[in-house]
C-alpha cells in the first residue's frame, strides 16, 4: 500500500508540473508550488514504506525520472522531417596551435584538476572533526565531484591559465598540508 | 517559473560542455552500452552455461563435502578458497581457488567448469574498456568524473530548463530534434546520471586514493589505509586444521536470521592465520553485505560493520549495488537498462548536435555512424564467439567495431550505412538465439536462458524496426 501510495504521489507531482507547465486552468497558479510539494512527499512515502530509508530515496528518484520521461513521450510532437543534405566539405585539420591549445586544456582538465581534487580532498579529510575512516570515505566521494567541477571550470573560463593557477595551488597547499 | 543564468555564464557554460562532451562522449557511449548489459551479467552467465544445475540453497553439510573434496584433491592449497552460494540472479553454487573454478552440484559435488567468456569480456569493456592492469579501471572512473562535470556545465548551459521542461519535438529540424532528445533525457535524468557518474568513478578512483591514503597517513601501507575504512583482519595463531565452513554457514540462522549469505571466502586458507569470511545479504539495506567472521572451527568472532557500522564504511559499500542497479529485484534492473540505454542516447545526441552544428560533413559523420551503430554489432559478433567458439577476447569486439568504422567511411552515406548496420545487428541478434538453442535446445527455453533469448529475439525486433524507418528516410 505504502508503494502504491509513493508512485502516485511521484506520478501525480509531475502531473502537476506538466499541468502547470501546459498552463491548464486548474494548475496554472498553483501547479508547480503543488507539484515540488507532492514530489517532496513521495521522497517521505517512499522512504517509508521501503525496507531503509536509503533505499526509499532511491526508488523515489527512479520514480521521478520514469514518471517524467512518460510525460515527456506523451508530450511529444512529430513534425515532418526537414533535413537538408548537408554539404561535403573537406577535412580542416586544426592549425598546429589550435592542437596545443586543446593539450594544454586536456592536461589542465584531466591530469592537474585530478590531482588538485585528489590532493585538496585529501588535506581536508585531515581537519574534519569525524574518525578517520569517516573523514577519508567523505574524501573518496567527494574528489570526483570537485574535479568535474574543476574540468568544467578550466574548459569554461575564457582565461584558462586562471583555473590551471589555481588547481595548480590547490595542489601545493594541500601536499605541503598533508605531508 | 523564473530562471535565469547570465548569457556569458551560459555561453562559457556550453563551450566546455562541448569540450568534455567531445572528449569523452564515445567512450561514456560504450560505457553505457555495455554498462546496461552488465546489469544482468548474472542472468547473462546463466544463459551462457545454461545445463548448469540451478537450485535455491547449498546446505551447509553439501558446503563442507565440497570443501573437503577440494582439499582431498589439493591438500596443499594455499590463498583464498571463495564459494559463491546460491542466490537470486544467480542460483548455482560456486568454487573459485587455485584448485579450480567450477560449479557445485546440490549435494556439494564438484560441477562442471566455469566458463562464460561474453559476461566477462562486456564486464572487461564495462569496467576498463578492455585495458589491462589497473589504467582500464582508472580511465572509466575519469569518465565517471567527467559525467559530474557534464552535468554542471550541462545544467548552466541550459537558460531554458524549465522553459523546455517537457518539450519534445521530433522531426523537423535536425538539430531541435536532437537537442531536445538530449535536453529532456539528461535534465530528467540526471539525478540517475549523477548517481551512476559518481559511484562509477569510485571504482577506479578508489585505487589511486587508496594509494594516497596509505603515502600520506600510513607510512606508505595502502593495506594500512584499506583497513582504516574496511577494518582489519583478525590476529589469529591456530594449529591448522580443515575450516569448519558448514558450522559457520550453520551458525548464521542464529547470529543473523534475516541475512542471506550469498557467499564465504577462507581467507589464507591452511595457513594458522586462515579465518572464514561470510558475506551475507540484508534486504533492508544497499550495502553489498555485511561480512561475519570465523576462526577455523567455524565460531564466530565479529563482524566487520558494513550494516551498522561507521557511516563512512556503509557508504562505500553501498555503492557497487547502486551503480547495478541490484537493490529492487527485476524491476530496478529493467528500469536501470532503460536509464542506461537513455544516457547512451544521451552521448551519442551530444555528438550529434555538435555534427549538426558544422553545417557541413565529412569522414566524421561517416565514422561517428559506424561506430554507433556498429557497437551493438559488435557486441553481437562478440557474444557469437563466445558461444560458438568459446572465446572472450577482445578483438572480437573491437575488430568488427573497427570494421563497422571503415564501412561507414566507404559507404559515405550515414542514412544507408545506418539501415545497413541495423539490419545486420537484427540478424546476429536472431542467430545468438538460434544458436544458442541448437547448441543448448531444452536448457535454452527455461529460466534466465529463456528470458535472454526472448530479449535477444524483442532486439532483433527492435533493430527490424529502426531499419525499416532508416529505409524510409533512404527512399
Amino acid at each position: 500500500m505504502g508503494m502504491i501510495l509513493a508512485t502516485a504521489s511521484s506520478a501525480a507531482g509531475l502531473f502537476s508540473l506538466y499541468g502547470s507547465w501546459r498552463n491548464w486552468s486548474l494548475l496554472k497558479r498553483w501547479g508547480t508550488l503543488v507539484g515540488w510539494s507532492l514530489l517532496l512527499l513521495s521522497c517521505f512515502l517512499w522512504a517509508s514504506s521501503a525496507a531503509s530509508v536509503a533505499l526509499g530515496i532511491s526508488y523515489a528518484l527512479l520514480a521521478l525520472t520514469a514518471c517524467a520521461w512518460l510525460l515527456v513521450g506523451y508530450n511529444r510532437e512529430r513534425r515532418p522531417q526537414r533535413s537538408p543534405l548537408l554539404a561535403a566539405g573537406k577535412v580542416r585539420w586544426p592549425a598546429l596551435s589550435a592542437l596545443g591549445k586543446h593539450l594544454l586544456l586536456l592536461l589542465g582538465t584531466v591530469p592537474l584538476a585530478g590531482a588538485a581534487a585528489l590532493y585538496g580532498s585529501t588535506a581536508l579529510a585531515t581537519v574534519l572533526p569525524w574518525q578517520q575512516g569517516n573523514a577519508l570515505s567523505f574524501a573518496m566521494l567527494l574528489a570526483p565531484v570537485l574535479w568535474g567541477c574543476g574540468a568544467y571550470w578550466q574548459c569554461a573560463d575564457s582565461r584558462p591559465l586562471r583555473p590551471a593557477a589555481t588547481h595548480l595551488a590547490v595542489l601545493l597547499v594541500s601536499a605541503v598540508a598533508i605531508y | 517559473m523564473k530562471f535565469s543564468l547570465s548569457p556569458a555564464l551560459v555561453k562559457s557554460s556550453l563551450a566546455s560542455h562541448s569540450w568534455i562532451g567531445l572528449l569523452v562522449g564515445f567512450l561514456m557511449y560504450l560505457i553505457c552500452v555495455s554498462g546496461s548489459l552488465v546489469v544482468f551479467s548474472g542472468y547473462l552467465k546463466r544463459w551462457e552455461q545454461a545445463a548448469v544445475a540451478e537450485y535455491q540453497t547449498l546446505v551447509p553439510a553439501a558446503a563442507t563435502a565440497a570443501y573437503q573434496e577440494l582439499l582431498a584433491r589439493k591438500p596443499d592449497i594455499s590463498g583464498d578458497i571463495l564459494m559463491m552460494l546460491p542466490r537470486d540472479d544467480q542460483p548455482r553454487g560456486m568454487l573459485v581457488s587455485a584448485g579450480g573454478v567450477y560449479y557445485l552440484n546440490e549435494d556439494g559435488s564438484r560441477g562442471g567448469d566455469i566458463s562464460t567468456p561474453w559476461s566477462n569480456s562486456m564486464v572487461g569493456l564495462h569496467d576498463a574498456l578492455h585495458i589491462p592492469s589497473d589504467w582500464g579501471e582508472i580511465l572509466v572512473s575519469v569518465l565517471g568524473v567527467m559525467l559530474c562535470g557534464l552535468i554542471v556545465s550541462g545544467f548552466l548551459a541550459h537558460p531554458r530548463i524549465f522553459r523546455d521542461a517537457f518539450n519534445f519535438r521530433l522531426g523537423g529540424s535536425r538539430h531541435l530534434e536532437q537537442a531536445d532528445i538530449h535536453n529532456r533525457l539528461s535534465v530528467w535524468g540526471a539525478p540517475f546520471h549523477l548517481v551512476i557518474g559518481l559511484t562509477g568513478a569510485w571504482f577506479g578512483l578508489s585505487i589511486l586514493m587508496y594509494t594516497l591514503y596509505g603515502n600520506v597517513f600510513f607510512g606508505g601501507d595502502r593495506d594500512a589505509a584499506i583497513e582504516s575504512i574496511h577494518g582489519s583482519a583478525p590476529k589469529l595463531e591456530q594449529i591448522v586444521q580443515m575450516a569448519d565452513v558448514g558450522r559457520a554457514l550453520q551458525s548464521m540462522a542464529t547470529i543473523a536470521p534475516d541475512a542471506r549469505p550469498i557467499y564465504f571466502n577462507v581467507e589464507n586458507a591452511n595457513s594458522p592465520s586462515q579465518y572464514i569470511l561470510l558475506g551475507a545479504q540484508h534486504p533492508d539495506s544497499l550495502i553489498y553485505v555485511e561480512q561475519y567472521r570465523f576462526d577455523q572451527q567455524g565460531n564466530y568472532l565479529d563482524k566487520v560493520g558494513y550494516s551498522d557500522g561507521e557511516p563512512g564504511k556503509q557508504v562505500l559499500f553501498s555503492l557497487y549495488r547502486l551503480h547495478f542497479g541490484h537493490f529492487g529485484g527485476l524491476p530496478v534492473m529493467i528500469l536501470y537498462v532503460v536509464f542506461g540505454i537513455a544516457l547512451a542516447v544521451v552521448s551519442v545526441t551530444g555528438i550529434n548536435i555538435w555534427l549538426v552544428k558544422r553545417k557541413k560533413r565529412d569522414f566524421i559523420n561517416n565514422v561517428w555512424v559506424g561506430l554507433v551503430w556498429g557497437t551493438p554489432l559488435a557486441i553481437a559478433i562478440s557474444g557469437l564467439a563466445a558461444l560458438i567458439l568459446n572465446s572472450g577476447a577482445a578483438g572480437y569486439f573491437w575488430l568488427p567495431l573497427l570494421a563497422t568504422a571503415v564501412f561507414g567511411l566507404c559507404l559515405d552515406n550515414e542514412a544507408r550505412s545506418k539501415y545497413w548496420l541495423q539490419r545486420i545487428t537484427a540478424v546476429l541478434l536472431m542467430l545468438m538465439a538460434l544458436s544458442h538453442l541448437v547448441m543448448f535446445k531444452s536448457h535454452g527455453l527455461h529460466g534466465a536462458a529463456l528470458a535472454v533469448n526472448l530479449a535477444l529475439v524483442a532486439f532483433s525486433g527492435l533493430f527490424l524496426w529502426l531499419a525499416h524507418r532508416t529505409e524510409k528516410l533512404l527512399r
